[in-house]
């Protein structure tokens, strides 16, 4: 399980995220929903290591995430909103050196690639340098290296940017695949059609603080008592702050 | 020229935000940076002074030399501002970010070129600028020179500089229409190799020993301190290094006419190469921009993935981690030609450095005040190599983790082992650079001074290392992948001037022991080894406080939000 506990994060006098509380449970399948600037990358940054909180804490399975950096970071597989890799390396010899990082052996990690290649579709663009790579083929490496170590949470950030349809499809089957193999996932987006499509359940943010989180059926119950479309009521959720 | 002004007066706003968010770390930042600029300036100041005095007084070259030796200092001087510009310029016009804004909108490509020329001559120069400018202060209040003569020597020193940044620009843009013929590879080795050889050539034709000697020969039949031109080859005085120390010779001597000779010249040279800069600019610019991406698109596409012998695929005895990091380095390293040029450079100066020195013995014997200064004077070359080594490899270490540090710092990878990972192969390669320095400029002064020597070399080595890495997380910036821009940066001036007060530091601690040493051997008296323990315990403690605040400093850099 994941849990957000008070969870603040200020940049001098602004607010970024404000002392939210979020539980996200083994297999859930977790949309993080909210407009630009609402908190969203800073929550996740937070998660993963990239930024320190202001106050309050992040659990793993009751083990804090801040005080157990290394224990914790094993665990997760993170795939941030801009793919940057490096430019030198090539898609293989990247993937090698993300396993290395978990400690991977050899024999492993050549399976494991092998295994990504395949179901990301990278085809022989593997060995090539990424200085090559569309954004779409960079989002794939950086998704593969995600899931080399089997981590059992995965922490994304907005996962569609720059992606093609066949791409997106293919990445939405994943997660739904992984989830269901009780992976947990933590996805932050603005795209609510992915939201409905594939989330079991949703927190929406907006200006740090959040302003819903339940199931994604107590969602459509909403959209149906308000008699609006998602885009509507996502509108009117966030508006009302 | 209205659209010029416009986007200038952008660049400044944006310039001037970026460097005045006020922060307490930023304010400590900026005052530390303000003393250090100041007390080197100072520094350089009285450096020039001193050097001044001890060249005309002490060993007594006379007028005419010392501008001699000053005129082959602006040699070097020019050939660096020259190559650095081309260096940057290549970054500048051809792989920047704001380029491809620019071209996008409706900018002529000339009017682009002109505010990246502008733009890379100030960069690429500006600490080379202020030393020499420091250093012409000393020489001004040395020879007590009026303000309209110090303007004068602005007025010839502006266009010298001028002079090497458009011939640099020249030369590139000549370079970028070649390499579409021979390739890029071959006209940068062909570049590579004929600065050597002016280099050489120049010191062939103007070797200042030669020249010495030459004058020294007709002592006392002529004085030292009047013009002795017959001495020098004819192709040198009409190199414009020689126009601006003749120039500052002119004004010492009152001798305007020919003074206003040689400025008119300096200022022709750099109008005239700056025309033909901005000629060439207006005309080959944008073809060249555009011959630049098909040579490295194509580049890109005929590029055969050769798998070195440490493959990330191949077993290794190495952890998981250690090895990954290890062997990204190493193929992020080799990759990189500006990385891999430089470093073969560097190498190929170094084993020149090490093939002078070490046949120097007793250098100045019979005087061990000058041989303290020689030996001393080798042992600040060495350090200045230890120091530019690091500065260029150590200095950008953090930064060139680039915006892909994400993966590393979202992954279980400790700071401590990573700051170890990141260190343990280019430190460990300028330590024996070090040592070896250290023992070929040694070995002949005999065992005890070899041994000490090597232990002062290894403790300032890790110093110099330890502050050029801390440094570099002080000032890491992860968006510029230039390893080259990263070492020329204002931080990288900041840590190379912290160098030399470390590097000073250290000279003025052992020049006691060394003099003594020097002296005891002169006169044939028994020499006592604790003067050298007097030094060496200083030294040592010193430095392993500077080894352990600046990796420290690091460390918090790396722990800080990214």
């Amino acid at each position: 399980m994941l849990e957000l506990k008070n969870l603040e994060k200020k940049f001098g006098n602004f607010v970024a995220v404000n002392k939210i509380n979020l539980k996200i449970n083994k297999g859930e399948l977790f949309g993080f929903l909210g407009p630009n600037g609402a908190g969203k990358t800073t929550t996740i940054k937070m998660i993963v290591g990239l930024l320190s909180p202001t106050s309050g804490n992040i659990f793993l399975d009751d083990t804090n995430v801040w005080l157990k950096p290394t224990e914790t970071k094993m665990r997760i597989g993170y795939i941030p909103d801009q793919p940057f890799v490096y430019d030198k390396l090539t898609g293989r010899e990247y993937l090698y050196f993300c396993g290395g990082l978990y400690n991977l052996t050899k024999d492993v990690l050549k399976t494991k690639i092998n295994e990504q290649i395949e179901l990301l579709k990278i085809g022989s663009w593997i060995d090539k340098r990424t200085e090559e790579y569309s954004q779409g083929m960079r989002q794939r490496i950086v998704i593969a290296s995600a899931f080399l170590h089997n981590p059992d949470f995965i922490i994304v950030d907005e996962p569609m940017i720059g992606l093609d349809p066949q791409s997106a499809f293919l990445v939405k089957r994943l997660f739904e695949e992984k989830a269901k193999n009780g992976i947990t996932i933590f996805m932050s987006t603005h795209s609510l059609n992915v939201v409905e499509e594939i989330c079991t359940h949703v927190s929406i943010i907006n200006k740090g603080n959040i302003i819903f989180s339940d199931t994604i059926d107590k969602l459509h119950n909403l959209k149906k008592e308000k008699n609006n479309n998602f885009e509507e009521l996502f509108i009117q959720l966030t508006n009302e702050e | 020229m209205k659209q010029i002004v416009h986007i200038l007066k952008f660049k400044l706003i944006s310039y001037i935000r970026l460097e005045s968010r006020f922060t307490f770390g930023n304010l400590v930042k900026n005052l530390g940076s303000g003393l250090i600029y100041f007390a080197f300036a100072v520094g350089a100041f009285f450096f020039s002074q001193n050097l001044i005095r001890f060249l005309l007084v002490d060993i007594n070259v006379g007028l005419f030399l010392l501008h001699e030796f000053i005129s082959m200092i602006l040699f070097i001087f020019f050939m660096s501002v020259n190559l650095g510009n081309i260096i940057v310029s290549y970054s500048t016009l051809y792989k920047s970010n704001e380029v491809n804004f620019l071209l996008t909108k409706p900018v002529s490509p000339s009017k682009i070129f002109f505010l990246k020329f502008l733009d890379n001559f100030f960069y690429s120069s500006s600490t080379l600028l202020m030393v020499l400018l420091s250093m012409l202060a000393g020489y001004v209040v040395y020879f007590k020179i009026n303000v309209l003569g110090f303007l004068l020597l602005l007025v010839n020193f502006i266009p010298f500089m001028f002079s090497a940044g458009s011939l640099g620009v020249i030369i590139l843009l000549i370079i970028i229409r070649f390499a579409n013929k021979f390739g890029m590879r071959k006209v940068f080795a062909a570049l590579g190799v004929s600065y050597f050889f002016i280099i050489v050539l120049f010191f062939k034709i103007n070797s200042p020993l030669s020249l010495v000697s030459s004058i020294m020969k007709r002592y006392p039949f002529y004085d030292r301190d009047t013009y002795l031109g017959e001495f020098l080859p004819p192709i040198v005085k009409w190199l414009p290094n020689n126009w601006l120390s003749q120039s500052a010779y002119r004004i010492i001597k009152n001798d305007i006419p020919v003074l206003i000779g040689f400025t008119y010249m300096q200022i022709v040279l750099s109008i005239l190469l700056f025309s033909i800069a901005l000629y060439l600019g207006h005309r080959w610019y944008f073809k060249t921009w555009l011959l630049n991406s098909i040579i490295t698109s194509s580049q890109n596409a005929n590029r055969k993935i050769s798998k070195p012998f440490f493959a990330f695929e191949k077993i290794s005895t190495l952890k998981s981690q250690t090895e990954s990091i290890i062997k990204r380095d190493l193929l992020l390293f080799l990759r990189e030609p500006s990385q891999v040029i430089h470093s073969l450079v560097l190498l190929f100066l170094i084993v020149i450095f090490v093939l002078s020195v070490s046949g120097m013995k007793f250098v100045g014997f019979g005087n061990f005040y000058l041989q303290t200064i020689i030996y001393l004077s080798v042992f600040l070359f060495n350090l200045f190599f230890i120091s530019t080594l690091s500065l260029r490899f150590i200095f950008p270490l953090i930064s060139l983790e680039g915006l892909a540090y994400w993966k590393l710092k979202s992954a279980p990878v400790k700071i401590k082992s990573f700051i170890k990972y990141k260190l343990i192969v280019i430190s460990s390669i300028i330590l024996v650079i070090s040592t070896g320095l250290s023992f070929f400029s040694n070995y002949k002064f005999g065992f005890l001074l070899t041994i000490f020597s090597l232990t002062i070399t290894l403790f300032a080595a890790a110093a110099i290392i330890s502050i050029n890495f801390g440094m570099g997380g002080i000032f890491s910036n992860y968006k510029e992948k230039n390893a080259i821009r990263l070492s020329s940066s204002q931080g990288a001036t900041l840590s190379f001037l912290t160098n030399i007060v470390y590097m000073l530091f250290l000279i003025i601690l052992l020049f006691k022991p060394v003099s003594q040493l020097f002296l005891s051997i002169m006169i044939k008296e028994y020499f006592d080894v604790t003067v050298f323990l007097q030094a060496l315990i200083p030294i040592s403690i010193i430095s392993i406080i500077i080894i352990y605040t600046y990796l420290k400093i690091a460390y918090r850099s790396l722990q800080k939000d990214f």
